[in-house]
């Protein structure tokens, strides 16, 4: 057995050897002692290269002066993968479960907590507390101090990131259209005039609307602007220190009432009706492509501290956020003389990311972090803004501050006042604990308010106290849902009803699973007793046969099994990516069992898969009988069904995606079907934003490539099947139809249902095909593509939820099992053979 | 044809049900077809036909079309541009048409050669053919940039050094927007990407650069948004009396109408970029007047501003057009936007330019036509036929060369691909047939527990182990490695089943006869079960390059570094960024590999049918 020996040895060697050379090493950062060496850290604010605006250029000129400081280091933009139709917040979170995390991180204030609570964030104290007092207090906007200073997971206050430029909430609009339409060149000054405004500018017949809104799960952004004038607070600060949801207050009302009369309310124009004089769309950029085209009069947006102009200057105004109101009459005109203008505040901070192990790698990220928005940085900037003949649109505060008042006065005049006006009334965007989920859980009951039907109704007879306690009814229900679910405030009694059903819930998953682990088992046992030696490893007498058997025996035990086993511990786990994972109990499991998301991704799956079965399964089954039966050309019809699937079904997804463009191959079928036959189907859809069309505009594709090729597996079995059997039901008078329900499909039923569970178990683990097609979108709030598997990815790898994605892995896998324990009893009664050849 | 049965086939009834088969088959066979040929034919198009759906481009054999397909590459993508040039309402590029011959050839020919001669600063034109402004596509000089850049630079790093800049691949390097008109488009002088881009620009021929056309850029930033597109409002506002918007001009000095003078004044002082502006020299001594009073008659400080080591204030020397010095620039415009008289104010662009340089060359021309216009669409037409060929090359190869440029030299995407592929193919033909070798071959009495053990896990979804998988992969620091591709997927339970039941079907006198020779394991293993089940382990082989090939989701979280991505997740990058018509291009060439697999193994697909059968 010698030589055995050494081949095996030799293969065993090679493979580790392929492997190991081609593995990419680890990243530079585990070297050691870089203090006198170059070294290259990745951040967040490098402008692009090539842009020539006067953003670019002045920060480019701040970096150059930053390496000037520091030669030692260079910079590199932290680039993230995008991930389409899901927003920028996660490439972080993506980066940092990759290993491949930016020192300096962007952070925001909605995921803030997140970051500081994952152990994501390094504290700053060590070189923040040694700046003077008076430097700490001007780079901290008082609205910011509560959102960088907190307790992080060691329970002790830390500093953790540095602002470095402010946003705030303003009201944008387009000077040429309310030079058309005879407004005054400035943006409303209160509701009543966003709403006269808005009248004013919407004209169907130019399809202008006077104000654009982010409609869909993104709606409360800028409804917040609304909620926070009207007095209202989306969340509120319990004693105890924990966030939750307050939007259901009178004044919410108040501010949803606006909200949904600006989308809906019906006014006399011209002599006609239009209803409603703001647009909404589920699809941001659409909203986004109307405003650059015109189309829209007003939108509610971010300012920029350092410099406004983002648009055209000559053709944008801005102003505050129109004031609020204290209270409404009858006729629906507003108080607002008390009102107050409730503007967001935003920072832009800078974060140094937790894993950095090297301290001189860790003071090169704070260098940047510090010098990125620092004086000296600021006085660049003002002066590359001015040199570049954007003087008048620089803060005002800077201007002074770095001695070019000569711009003061053509300063825009709603520039100050915003900022003013921010100091003041400035509301930090939410920043609790899961706050950044509030945009979402507010969503949906605003969405029912703009939707609901008795609201509507108030509104259009302009009866608004019913109209406003309708609304109050609605926003109730919202928040004491988002207050559940944001932020698990639970009475005992649920608590413990809920710990019992995950109990009952994981003790039936526990069972289910033994019990079908005991059928595979009885499955794969030896159908009589082998003499001598039945359940003995005889590992001296084979040891070579175990010796090749290791590398698939241990890779599998490896590689899937040792997952199994960690899935089921991480999954009573809040598993964190950095640090400790808490031990949370059943909370995992209550959470998925209560969660209404979940059970929706839950519902689209099943829909995905009966769309499935009816379709893709069905389809090659039909094929392969017709192309049986025809007499000639076989061999090119199968060779040309077969050609999709020659490209990979990604590569098919993604050309189908281009087809359900707004004006693409979709659209212009159904014109020439509504040409053909006189119908009035709408053409112009955008169909995969549409909730109704969207799941089977992912099926089609899937149809389409596997049909040739699934089909061939019949088309094989078919040729077993002796052609006496058709000859005899000749005889016997047999007409087409009973020949194939009574001959053909019979002849298949095996193959048929061995194929059926495997695409069932398969189809129902699809995610690839929404992934690219949509996303899971699109969403209101949940998405109408977003199947369970889809969501399990996105809960894992893109907010590094991995214990609740593994509980809802295990929910999903007992529901399945059944059917791949089915199939793996099948597989293993039947004989394998190769017929293709016989094709 | 078993169902129908060949007995009765000239029965009328038998015969339609054929047909109809026909049918429903040829028409499934379009719709499997008509993609493909979208798909080809649109990755050749670009903004202006991509949604026409044809599966022949309109611009192969229709000149209209190739010539929006000019323009639409000329100007940059940009309609707006295009609406300034060619003083045209076109909201889309199927707006233009291919005008005929011009009329007047003198004309013609006169602007063509003051294009050529004139020595037209760089600061009054836009160069074409060079990128749109979402950088959906490369145009053909921004690739001859991009080369140029490539020849003076040897590496990326070296230009990053050299620009102060942080490109992290060559494809990666976007060109310049130039908006000349705008006031507040100042690109720094000092730049050392700008003045290579600036050096470029006026290397390329005239016919690929485009001047701005003030008075177009006048009418449309400044008239039409504050007085609509009708002269008549405009006359109305004005007290004026033009026939088309044809006639509104921006002109050389202010007009004698008040009104008319305050939207030249309003332009002029505020939005007109300085390039364009001149100022008279009778304003000399109150400019010297204003920096003093500026700089409290303390001439250090203006030196301290400017970098300059005046010794007073009078030995300034006033400038008539825009000075170079960046804050003496800053004080030059401050004097402008309300200091300086309307009458000392002047305005010098290329209409005036072609003036002067038509009444200094051809007087008869100016003499006889009055106010000349720049004859833009006459000119594209013109040099549109003299490139014609060429760009026809372009439109046929631009969205590949793209896609190559792309996929080539960003990043590592295909070696990777290759490796990858190669990686899962070896040990897809390594372990599993090994282990079933194994299983097959001796005949343990475990033989049972161990296949038990190598399936039950299927009966997991994958769900349950994935995310558990990629928390091992992160702890055993395998992320962006090979490995992490390759090793979680090398055995499979499945496999090793259907493999030992082919091993079992072989005949097994070989094996005894071998014993008898003597050889070893090994000679059984590769020269006598390998050899003889080469059919099935090709079709093992070409699973494995498949499933490498088409991987996707979990790599793209495998692999999130950007050195480390494979072809298909370039592909979902480049699909969100560029263009419809390039993406096609994309999906063709990823779709290669696979093709040519098809077409040269397609006997091994279909010796890999396997059907399942009823014990």
């Amino acid at each position: 057995m010698d030589s055995t020996e050494r081949h095996l040895l030799r293969v065993a060697y090679s493979i580790f050897t392929l492997v190991l050379l081609f593995n990419r090493h680890l990243p530079a950062a585990q070297d050691a002692d870089l203090t006198e060496k170059e070294m290259t850290i990745r951040v967040w604010g490098l402008p692009i290269p090539t842009a020539t605006d006067a953003d670019a250029q002045s920060t480019r000129k701040v970096i150059s002066a930053f390496y000037r400081k520091h030669p030692r280091i260079r910079c590199e933009p932290g680039t993230g993968m995008k991930i389409e139709n899901k927003d920028f917040d996660i490439i972080p979170l993506m980066q940092i479960a990759g290993d491949i995390s930016p020192e300096v991180i962007y952070v925001n204030f909605r995921q803030s907590h997140t970051y500081i609570s994952q152990g994501f964030l390094q504290p700053l104290d060590e070189w923040f507390y040694k700046l003077p007092e008076e430097e700490r207090n001007r780079r901290v906007p008082p609205p910011a101090w509560p959102v960088i200073k907190r307790k992080g997971p060691d329970g002790q206050e830390h500093v953790w990131a540095l602002p470095v430029r402010g946003l705030v909430m303003g009201l944008f609009y387009r000077r040429d259209l309310f030079q058309e339409a005879g407004l005054p060149d400035r943006a409303p000054e209160d509701w009543n005039e966003l709403l006269e405004f808005a009248r004013k500018l919407t004209n169907p017949e130019k399809n202008i609307t006077g104000l654009g809104v982010v409609g869909g799960e993104e709606c409360s952004w800028q409804f917040m602007s609304f909620l926070w004038s009207a007095g209202a607070e989306a969340v509120v600060q319990d004693e105890k220190g924990d966030w939750r949801c307050a939007f259901d207050s009178d004044e919410a009302a108040t501010a949803a009432l606006m909200y949904a009369r600006l989308l809906n309310e019906p006014f006399q124009k011209d002599g006609r009706t239009i209803n409603g004089c703001a647009y909404g769309d589920t699809w941001a950029g659409l909203y986004t492509m109307k405003w650059d085209r015109g189309q829209v009069g007003m939108v509610f947006n971010y300012l920029d501290e350092q410099v406004i102009a983002k648009d055209d200057p000559e053709m944008v105004g801005f102003g505050p956020v129109p004031r609020g109101p204290t209270s409404i009459d009858e006729n629906g005109v507003y108080d607002c003389r008390n009102g107050i203008r409730g503007s967001e505040y935003n920072c832009a901070m800078l974060g140094m990311f937790a894993g950095i192990k090297d301290p001189a790698r860790r003071q090169a990220a704070w260098d940047y972090i510090h010098w990125f928005d620092g004086e000296e940085a600021r006085g660049i900037r003002t002066k590359a803004m001015v040199e570049s003949g954007f003087g008048q649109f620089v803060n005002p505060k800077f201007l002074r501050q770095f001695g070019y008042t000569e711009y003061l006065r053509l300063v825009p005049k709603g520039w100050e006042d915003i900022w003013n006006e921010a100091q003041h009334n400035g509301k930090p965007e939410p920043y609790g604990k899961n706050c950044q989920q509030v945009y979402r859980y507010m969503a949906r009951p605003l969405g029912q308010v703009i939707n609901d039907s008795e609201v509507r109704r108030n509104i259009a007879d302009k009866r608004y106290d019913l109209a406003q306690k309708r609304i109050r009814e609605i926003l109730k229900a919202g928040v004491a849902e988002a207050n559940e679910r944001m932020i698990g405030i639970l009475t005992p009694e649920e608590r413990s009803l809920r710990n019992r059903v995950a109990m009952g819930a994981v003790i039936f998953i526990s069972v289910v699973f033994v019990l079908m682990m005991r059928r595979v088992m009885k499955t794969f046992a030896p159908p009589e007793m082998v003499i001598g030696g039945r359940g003995r490893w005889q590992f001296r007498r084979y040891r070579w046969a175990y010796v090749i058997l290791f590398p698939a025996v241990g890779s599998i035990a490896l590689w899937r099994y040792y997952p199994l086993v960690s899935g089921m511990i991480i999954a009573f786990q809040d598993y964190r990516v950095m640090g400790d994972s808490p031990w949370i109990g059943l909370d995992n499991f209550a959470a998925v069992l209560w969660d209404a998301q979940f059970w929706y991704s839950m519902w689209i799956s099943v829909k995905w898969v009966v769309l499935f079965m009816l379709s893709a399964f069905i389809a090659p089954i039909i094929l392969a009988v017709l192309l049986h039966e025809v007499p000639r050309g076989k061999i090119i019809y199968r060779t040309i069904y077969y050609l999709p699937a020659v490209i990979t079904g990604l590569i098919a997804m993604f050309l189908w995606k281009s087809f359900y463009a707004p004006e693409g191959l979709m659209s212009q079928a159904v014109w020439v079907v509504n040409k053909v036959f006189g119908t009035s189907f709408n053409a112009s859809r955008n169909w995969l934003q549409d909730p109704n069309w969207a799941l089977v505009c992912c099926i089609l594709p899937v149809v389409w490539f596997s049909a040739g090729p699934g089909c061939l597996i019949y088309l094989a079995a078919l040729k077993t099947v002796p052609e006496d059997i058709y000859e005899a039901g000749d005889i016997d008078g047999a007409g087409p139809l009973h020949k194939l329900f009574h001959i053909t499909l019979p002849s298949l039923k095996a193959l048929i249902i061995i194929q059926f569970i495997g695409t069932f178990v398969g189809a129902f683990q699809t995610s690839e095909f929404m992934f690219i097609m949509t996303g899971g979108g699109p969403y209101s709030p949940n998405g109408a593509t977003e199947v369970a598997a889809l969501q399990i990815f996105y809960t894992a790898f893109m907010y590094l939820k991995f214990g609740l994605a593994t509980a809802m892995a295990w929910m999903m896998a007992a529901l399945l099992i059944g059917f791949t324990v089915m199939q793996l009893q099948r597989l293993r009664n039947m004989e394998f053979k190769a017929e293709g050849s016989k094709l | 044809m078993p169902i129908i049965s060949a007995i009765g086939r000239r029965d009328l009834k038998v015969r339609l049900l054929i047909w109809s088969v026909y049918a429903v088959l040829t028409l499934g066979a379009l719709s499997m077809i008509y993609p493909f040929l979208l798909m080809v034919s649109g990755s050749f198009k670009g903004e202006t036909d991509i949604y026409t759906m044809t599966p022949v481009p309109e611009f192969l054999h229709d000149d209209d079309w190739l010539f929006r397909r000019y323009l639409e590459s000329k100007y940059n993508v940009s309609i707006q541009t295009l609406q300034i040039v060619h003083h045209a309402e076109h909201l889309t590029w199927r707006g233009p048409t291919l005008p005929p011959a011009c009329s007047d050839e003198e004309l013609l020919k006169l602007y063509a050669r003051f294009r050529e001669e004139a020595g037209i600063p760089e600061t009054w034109q836009y160069l074409g053919h060079l990128h749109d402004l979402n950088d959906r596509f490369f145009l053909p000089n921004a690739r001859r940039f991009r080369e140029r850049l490539r020849e003076r630079f040897d590496s990326l790093d070296e230009l990053n050094r050299a620009m102060n800049a942080s490109y992290e691949s060559w494809s990666l390097i976007l060109m310049p927007v130039e908006k000349v008109e705008n006031r507040r488009y100042r690109p720094s002088r000092e730049d050392p990407f700008f003045q290579e881009f600036t050096r470029f620009k006026m290397t390329r021929p005239a016919s690929e650069r485009y001047l701005c056309d003030l008075d177009s850029v006048y009418r449309q930033l400044m008239l039409y948004p504050k007085f609509s597109r009708n002269v008549a409002k405009y006359n109305e506002a004005h007290g004026t009396a033009y026939a088309s918007y044809e006639e509104v001009l921006l002109p050389s000095t202010a007009p004698g109408n008040r009104l008319e003078r305050e939207d030249w004044e309003a332009y002029v002082r505020n939005e007109l970029n300085l390039n364009f502006v001149r100022m008279d020299k009778s304003q000399a001594e109150p400019f010297a007047e204003f920096l003093r009073g500026k700089y409290l008659d303390r001439i250090e400080l203006l030196n301290k501003a400017y970098g300059t080591s005046y010794a007073s204030f009078s030995e300034i020397p006033f400038r008539e057009s825009v000075p170079e010095n960046e804050m003496e620039i800053v004080d030059w415009e401050l004097w402008l936007r309300d200091k300086v008289p309307g009458e000392a104010i002047r305005v010098e662009g290329p209409r005036q330019a072609f003036e002067r340089f038509a009444a200094a060359n051809a007087p008869a021309v100016l003499a006889s036509r009055g106010p000349l216009s720049l004859k833009t669409l006459d000119l594209d037409r013109y040099d549109f036929e003299n490139a014609r060929s060429w760009f026809m090359r372009e439109c046929l190869t631009r969205n590949y060369i793209h896609v190559l440029d792309y996929v080539l030299l960003h990043g590592r995407g295909v070696l990777n691909t290759i490796i990858y592929c190669g990686l899962a193919i070896g040990t897809a033909l390594i372990v599993n047939p090994l282990a079933a070798y194994a299983l097959s071959r001796f005949k343990l009495p475990s033989t049972y527990k161990i296949l038990l053990f190598c399936m039950a896990t299927m009966a997991f979804p994958d769900a349950v182990i994935m995310i558990p998988e990629f928390l091992l992969l992160k702890n055993l620091r395998l992320l962006n490695t090979f490995s992490a591709l390759v090793l979680p997927g090398a055995a499979n339970g499945m496999a090793i089943f259907l493999l030992k039941g082919f091993f079992d079907s072989l005949p097994k006198e070989l094996f005894e006869a071998a014993d008898l020779d003597g050889a070893g394991e090994w000679t059984k293993f590769w020269s006598i079960t390998m050899s003889l089940s080469k059919p099935i382990l090709a079709v093992v082989a070409l699973g494995a390059f498949t499933a490498a090939y088409r991987a996707f989701m979990f790599a793209l979280i495998i692999i999130p570094d950007q050195e480390m991505w494979t072809i298909m997740v370039w592909l979902y990058q480049l699909q969100q960024m560029t263009h419809q018509s390039v993406t096609y291009a994309a999906l063709i060439i990823a779709a290669v590999p696979t093709f040519l697999v098809f077409v040269f193994c397609q006997n091994i697909i279909m010796r890999g049918i396997v059907v399942p059968t009823e014990k």
